[in-house]
């Protein structure tokens, strides 16, 4: 007995809809752009999101210095040149030789300044130097840039107690870098019995080549 | 000039992605090479524009990046001029000329001559000539067009 009325009842569904129909693909159409653009708008929070997040931790991380939070706007197009350009420049209160710190390590120094952008030279670059200390040993060493991804630390004593895993950290001398920053790990120590030296090959400990956002300490901070 | 201009933006969209910047291909040489191809005319401006560019990013000797890439423009205009430059293996020769001269006077004017940068450097070049022939593929404004 219910069949017919079930029966009826879809008919007269399908009666009252096909009015609509005409006007579904355009609604269709709409709530596809509506929907695309929630999505778009979700995708620009969650970046927005993780930008607060990444500028908090590195707040966080160096809570005594006072620094400008500046964002990765663009990666050097000469390959023998490995830098940085930040979307912070002089006018909002950057100086030459302030240094670049993201919340995993030290990234490199400004050198080149403008208004409103600065050039950052990364550590990997040939022309970095960076006086560095072996935190579990004392050991100190100069960390240059070999331009490879990778840095060296030089001038260490070959009976130098240094070993794979070992964290370098800035020495502080010089004045340029402020000391205790992380600038990498020993992944490599090579001795030179014959010259009574010793150099080791350092990771370093910011993924330089992923970097987005980086914390520039002023020249002078202790 | 829009596949100059779209190559250089390729190239500085693609350096911020890649890790290495050994391993991302000129873009920019490319863009020159197969707009000089069919524009001969243009190739000053394609080098100044790459150039001024470069020297954006230059932190040592930036007339070096200026002038490597006016002496690259250079190269691509007298290939064109000798040989057909449409010609993909006159293409590949002309860009890793380029590239390796790009390559020698950065890692010799900047004075950080070092055996494992020339082995990088060779990558790069290697890299840039493969990228050479994929860029050919893609749809390009038709020959002539500004």
């Amino acid at each position: 007995m219910r069949l017919p009325f079930t029966l009826l009842s879809w008919a007269v569904a399908i009666l009252l809809t096909l009015p609509r129909v005409p006007g579904l693909s355009r609604e269709n159409a709409e709530l596809r752009l509506a929907l695309t653009q929630r999505q778009l708008d979700i995708a620009q929070l969650r970046e927005a999101l993780r930008h607060a997040h990444q500028a908090a931790a590195l707040a966080q991380e160096f809570t005594a210095t006072p620094g400008i939070v500046a964002m990765v706007i663009g990666r050097s197009l000469l390959p023998t040149q490995q830098t940085l350009l930040l979307n912070r420049g002089a006018r909002d209160g950057l100086a030459q030789g302030a240094v670049a710190v993201h919340v995993a390590g030290v990234v490199g120094r400004l050198t080149d300044l403008s208004p409103s952008t600065a050039l950052v030279v990364l550590l990997t670059d040939p022309d970095s130097r960076v006086s560095g200390l072996i935190e579990r040993s004392r050991e100190t060493g100069l960390l240059v840039g070999r331009g490879l991804g990778q840095c060296e630390l030089i001038y260490l004593n070959a009976d130098a107690d240094a070993q794979e895993g070992d964290r370098v950290l800035t020495a502080g001398l010089g004045g340029s870098f402020p000391k205790g920053l992380l600038l990498g790990v020993i992944t490599r120590v090579i001795r030179d019995e014959s010259t009574g030296s010793a150099w080791a090959q350092v990771n370093p400990a910011a993924q330089l080549g992923r970097v987005e956002e980086v914390l520039c300490l002023p020249h002078s901070a202790p | 000039m829009t596949l100059f201009l779209g190559c250089l933006l390729a190239h500085l969209a693609l350096v911020s992605i890649v890790a290495s910047p050994w391993l991302t291909p000129n873009l920019t040489l490319i863009g020159m090479v197969l707009t000089v191809s069919r524009l001969p005319q243009r190739w000053s401006l394609c080098a100044v524009t790459a150039g001024l560019v470069a020297m954006a990013w230059s932190v040592r000797v930036p007339a070096l990046a200026f002038f490597s890439y006016l002496a690259a423009g250079a190269i691509c205009r007298a290939a064109s001029a000798q040989w057909d430059l449409h010609d993909r293996r006159v293409q590949s020769v002309v860009t890793g000329l380029a590239g390796a001269l790009l390559l020698v006077t950065a890692l010799w004017l900047e004075g950080i001559w070092s055996v494992g940068l020339l082995a990088a450097g060779m990558v790069q070049v290697a890299v840039t000539v493969l990228a050479l022939h994929v860029v050919r593929r893609l749809p390009q404004p038709a020959r002539g067009a500004p």
